[in-house]
């Protein structure tokens, strides 16, 4: 692990150049210079599902039709199908994106926000402080996650906040192991250490030195983490845990699918590419952020 | 002399052709009399717990290993297992008991013992904690009374006919009997680790949870069709919870029978039904038996029950809209009971009785009219009552292992009664925390809630536990108290099925339960399977032992 | 370094204890037992007896004052659900299966990590490199059920070669494959990235090169110092994705049937079977706990620093 003692690299977007001078093309290319293209687009595209689902679905999520279950994907009437209740799939894929999309983000922000303010108090106040909080993490970090789900959902029912909480408390250590490192790292350098010596408090200290230079970590982080929150969703809505009827998530759709699988093959196999796809496009985006943020770092 | 010869030896050429096709078939059908293995894929064999003197939950394993005092057979007739005699008069129980029986370590299964196990699963024996219902047991036992090697008395305190049904065995697994000596000698804790029993299996290995194997007892007693050795030297039990996941292990021929397979799976096989039920068609390399009835699924309002016992708090809940019979009646009204029993794809029957089908207080007439359905009438009531732009409520249901299709009864109901203008919010619980939270009133009252039943044969038992207000709900009120305590007073059959009759059309009448199905469980098996004689209404027994098939595994 | 060591030791079992008192009151605070060892139309008098016999009813600070005491003694209780085994034995009998089940999962998403990040790196950029690179993401970005189902599907039931249920007891080795393949597929990517960056890095390193120009075969050379290079990475990968490894075996043998503790943890907590659920939580915090001590004493021998900060 190479511990430099230069400043962190900050982020350098190109200038804006006027239009004329070199062209929108050739800034958009230079900003997403490598970025994997499929990834963007599908993660563009489920956002636009979560945002407009209600002009893109071209049926109602959860009304039920007796005349329709098990339907085959076919070009006529049913893009992918229908399940076992006759609710059509690909409005239920669309409305689910709505869910996973939030999940992800809230879950994100929850645990982000809780790591990234335990790593600062941390790595700044020191101490006992720090001690405690760490070994807060290691207790955190060994309890199994379906104890804290079964915990949540018993004391507080299923819902979608819950969910979100759930998995909120399930991966902030993350955040709070790495970024404390980085913040540790940050307090060792030149100029943090000069801005002490000459008097800055520690808030101003935070605010202004520390936080700008983690964004990037956070970014990275976070891009990564949406991932995990989408299949840690799907496993506790496999458990019984999840996000509560009718509401249309992808992971409670894999779950209702289970044993249609050898009969009605779309059912399992859409929702299940939908939240693969999803995944992939946030490690991918989030590999991409980290080699473009800061391509000395080393991988892990 | 030539031609005489020649003629005989032809006659006798055709008798023995004749003779090889008439047996060779017969022989080459005739399954042999002892096989090594079945492996059996069960979704669940409900408790873990085998000590019949400490039964906390239901479970099949006790069915297996220890004794019953009666059964059904596959006709639902109540037959002799243990008891061969039995009969209820006001002065008490009169049971005999077979001359023959035996435990599996030469424990002789006597009237002693009968009454020694008799008081153990009323919890009176130190050391064990006793079964279930054993404290209504006791109430209504007096005094025991050992009239005969084999035969015992019972006095009772009253002539209440609910209690045979849970010491009999014959309606769901309640009361089982063991080796009364060796439980004493040995205690709880050395029991469980080397369980012995009374009946046709010994346990050989046992992974709880997991896996039970257990094995053929040689000089098993038992000599009843319906119950004796088994074919099968040994059968294996394997826990495989998923659905899809078990339907896996029987394609795969690593299992030759799968119990609770998904409708969805189930409705694509050959239907033993078709043909002659419970003997494999011959129609592919698997084949299906089902289960009819095995579970009842209705919708109840409890609310009016819950306010006379002081549970919901009448300041919050006394104006509700289900407490108005004609709110209940249009809700019930708009229900499409034909959609719901499409999602189980044949699987589930209309039952239009709050008693199981084709059980004991079941009435077929009653049950098998068509069930109302009439949305623009329900919206007119609704009217009538006061709420004519609707009104919003909440219904509650937890989904229990084996009880199909209740996520899709739910969904199917809420878009049915937000079409009428009642939006209901579908709150899903945690099936074992559903009915001890409500009677501990831990949650704010519900008006709405989705009952199910596992199957009883006989109404009074679903009588009196619904009345004991226990989970479930919806029989009371002074004309049902009445006629409940009535009914737990007389042994005369006719006056039994009279008051039953009486007690279903008040419940009904009043629209606190809304019957929707009886839900039906399929079992799948392998081409290895011949035969599975089993009751066609589930009794729960599952007669495993009477499996016949073709082959070694 | 000993007072690092002495002190991190120490808050390590500061932690296992906090972990056991959550457990504790999550258990306890979510619903009792009974409710769960009882069919839903038990009788009030059932359930008020079985209460009383198993000593729900005690204070709450009773109940941890006695399970302390016993956790001290090293006993952990019998099981509620099943039949008063004792949980220690019933934790201990399934273990061996999660053992055989995580080990083998872990050995080929490392083997194949090492193949395809070894390759990788000899080929950096190439299509090989990056359809290796796609495919290992997406091992990490399938549902683990959804793998399992559809392997099922394709193995078992199509294919007919391999099974599905059972456990090494009954099935031996060859029912192993699959449920340590779904499992494994979560890390490939993982290992996969870290075999190929420590191999780019001794590539690309100066003094193979020049070992090089002495004519030391450069296969041994890249080989020996990029897997000593990797292994440190690897470890740490192995603690801090620890809990993932469980929950995903959770997942896995719930579908595979697979008898281990994973399944069993489910289990218990469903029902809340206290005592086994309070086992195997302890066994697994506490193996996470020490996994991350050793791991920081490393680092502290490592880097001074650490050792100040922590």
């Amino acid at each position: 692990m190479a511990r430099s003692t230069t400043p962190a690299p900050e982020l350098v977007l190109p200038q804006p150049v006027p239009a004329h001078k070199t062209g929108l093309v050739a800034w958009g290319r230079s900003v997403f210079r490598g970025a994997p293209v499929f990834s963007l687009c599908f993660l563009t595209l489920a956002v636009a599902c979560a945002v407009c689902a209600p002009l893109l679905a071209p049926y109602d999520p959860i009304q039920t039709n007796r005349t329709q279950t098990l339907v085959p994907p076919s070009l006529s009437a049913h893009l992918l199908g229908t399940d076992h209740l006759g609710r059509d799939i690909l409005s239920r894929l669309i409305y689910g994106a709505r869910i996973s999309v939030t999940v992800g983000f809230l879950a994100v922000f929850v645990s982000g926000t809780v790591g990234t303010l335990i790593a600062v108090v941390s790595g700044v106040v020191r101490g006992w402080a720090d001690t405690v909080l760490m070994r807060l993490t290691d207790a955190f970090l060994a309890l199994p996650f379906l104890m804290v789900a079964v915990l949540v959902v018993s004391l507080l029912g299923p819902s979608l906040v819950n969910v979100v909480l759930v998995i909120g408390l399930l991966r902030w250590m993350t955040y709070a192991r790495t970024i404390r490192s980085e913040v540790l790292r940050l307090t060792e350098m030149d100029f943090v250490r000069l801005a002490r010596a000459a008097g800055a408090r520690r808030r101003r200290l935070i605010v202004q030195h520390i936080l700008p230079n983690i964004v990037n970590t956070l970014l990275v982080l976070g891009t990564l983490e949406v991932g995990s929150a989408v299949i840690t969703e799907a496993s506790l809505s496999f458990l019984g845990l999840g996000v509560p009827r009718p509401l249309p998530s992808w992971g409670t759709m894999l779950a209702e699918a289970q044993t249609y699988v050898f009969t009605a093959w779309w059912l399992p196999v859409f929702p299940g590419i939908a939240i693969t796809l999803l995944v992939m496009a946030s490690n991918l985006i989030g590999d991409w952020l980290r080699d473009r943020l800061d391509p000395t770092r080393r991988q892990l | 002399m030539r031609h005489q010869l020649l003629r005989r030896l032809s006659i006798l050429t055709s008798c023995l052709l004749v003779g090889v096709l008439v047996w060779s078939p017969a022989s080459a059908a005739d399954p042999p009399a002892s096989v090594n293995q079945l492996i059996i894929a069960m979704d669940g064999w409900g408790s873990d717990l085998i000590d019949p003197w400490e039964f906390a939950q239901p479970g099949f394993i006790a069915d297996y290993l220890n004794l019953r005092l009666l059964t059904r057979d596959e006709n639902m007739k109540v037959q002799p297992l243990w008891a061969v005699e039995w009969s209820q008069s006001d002065q008490g129980i009169d049971i005999k008991l077979h001359p023959k029986a035996t435990c599996q370590n030469g424990e002789k299964a006597d009237a002693a013992m009968l009454q020694k196990s008799l008081e153990g699963s009323m919890g009176l024996i130190e050391g064990f904690k006793g079964a279930l219902n054993a404290a209504k047991v006791k109430a209504a036992f007096e005094a025991f009374e050992v009239r005969g090697d084999h035969h015992l008395f019972i006095k009772t305190k009253s002539p209440d006919p609910g209690v045979v049904p849970i010491i009999g065995g014959h309606n769901y697994h309640l009361w089982w009997y063991g080796p009364a000596q060796y439980l004493l000698k040995v205690g709880h804790a050395e029991y469980v680790k080397n369980p012995l029993g009374c009946g046709p299996y010994k346990i050989k290995e046992y992974k709880p949870g997991d896996r039970v194997l257990f094995e053929r007892w040689e000089e098993f007693w038992g000599d009843y069709p319906y119950w004796r050795k088994p074919q099968h030297k040994t059968m294996e039990w394997l826990k495989v919870p998923d659905g899809a996941a078990r339907y896996a292990l029987l394609r795969s021929k690593q299992a030759d029978m799968a119990t609770v397979v998904p409708f969805a799976i189930a409705k694509d096989l050959p239907r033993s039904e078709d043909g002659k039920r419970g003997v494999n068609p011959k129609k592919g390399p698997l084949w299906t038996q089902t289960l009819r009835a095995n579970g009842k699924m209705q919708v109840a309002f409890d609310l009016e029950m819950a306010l006379k016992e002081g549970k919901a708090d009448p300041a919050k809940w006394g104006n509700d809209p289900t407490l108005n019979p004609k709110v209940r009646e249009a809700l019930a009204l708009a229900i499409d009971k034909q959609a719901i029993l499409k999602t189980g794809y044949g699987f589930l029957i209309p039952n239009e009785s709050i008693y199981n089908y084709n059980s004991y207080g079941w009435r077929k007439e009653r049950a098998e009219q068509p069930a109302p359905y009439d949305p623009q009438r329900a919206k007119k009531l609704l009217a009538e009552a006061g709420y004519p732009n609707g009104f919003e409520t909440t219904a509650h249901f937890a989904e229990f292992a084996g009880r199909p299709n209740q996520k899709e009864a739910m969904d199917i109901i809420a878009s049915n009664w937000k079409a009428i203008g009642v939006t209901v919010q579908v709150v899903e619980h945690d099936p074992f925390k559903y009915y001890a939270e409500q009677d501990a009133g831990k949650r704010a009252y519900l008006p709405i809630n989705e009952w199910t039943w596992g199957r009883q044969e006989n109404g009074i038992f679903i009588a009196q536990i619904a009345y004991a207000s226990t989970g479930f709900r919806s029989l009371y009120n002074d004309k049902t108290d009445a006629l409940v305590k009535e009914l737990s007073q007389t042994l005369d059959e006719p006056k039994q099925l009279a008051l039953l009759a009486e007690i279903e059309d008040e419940v009904l009448r009043n629209h606190w339960i809304v019957p929707l199905y009886d839900a039906s469980a399929v079992y799948a098996y392998t081409d290895r399977v011949l035969e599975h004689p089993m009751p066609e209404f589930g009794a729960h027994f599952l007669d495993l032992n009477r499996i016949v098939v073709s082959g070694e595994r | 370094m000993r007072g690092y060591i002495a002190r991190r030791v120490l808050q390590g079992i500061v932690t296992i204890w906090l972990v056991t008192l959550g457990v504790f009151s999550v258990l306890r605070l979510t619903g009792d037992p009974v409710s769960y060892m009882l069919p839903p139309d038990a009788s009030k008098e059932d359930r008020a007896r079985l209460i009383a016999l198993y000593g729900f009813n005690d204070p709450l600070w009773k109940q941890y004052v006695v399970f302390n005491n016993n956790l001290l003694h090293g006993r952990f209780g019998p099981s509620l659900r099943w039949d008063s085994r004792d949980a220690l034995e019933v934790f201990l009998s399934r273990l061996p299966a999660t053992l055989a089940l995580t080990g083998a999962a872990m050995s080929f998403s490392i083997i194949v990590g090492i193949v395809l990040g070894a390759v990788a790196a000899t080929r950096p950029d190439s299509l090989f490199d990056r359809v290796a690179k796609g495919a290992a993401i997406l091992g990490q970005s399938m549902p683990v059920f959804w793998v399992g189902i559809l392997l099922i599907l394709l193995f078992t039931v199509y294919l007919e070669w391999l099974p599905s249920a059972g456990g090494l007891d009954r099935l031996g080795l060859k029912g192993l494959i699959l449920p340590a393949f779904t499992l494994g597929c979560l890390f490939v990517a993982a290992h996969m990235r870290i075999v190929r960056s420590s191999m780019l890095d001794v590539l690309d390193a100066d003094y193979i090169k020049m070992v090089r120009a002495k004519g030391m075969p450069r296969r041994t050379v890249i080989w020996k110092h990029a897997l000593k290079n990797a292994s440190i990475p690897i470890f740490t990968l192995f603690a801090v994705n620890f809990a993932q490894l469980i929950s995903g075996a959770v997942v896995t043998e719930t579908i595979f049937a697979w008898p281990g503790v994973g399944r069993l943890l489910v289990d218990s907590v469903f029902v809340r079977d206290y005592p086994v659920a309070q086992t195997v939580v302890f066994f697994a915090a506490s193996f996470i706990i020490v996994i991350n001590i050793v791991v920081d004493i490393a680092y502290a021998w490592l880097d001074p620093r650490v050792r100040i900060a922590g």
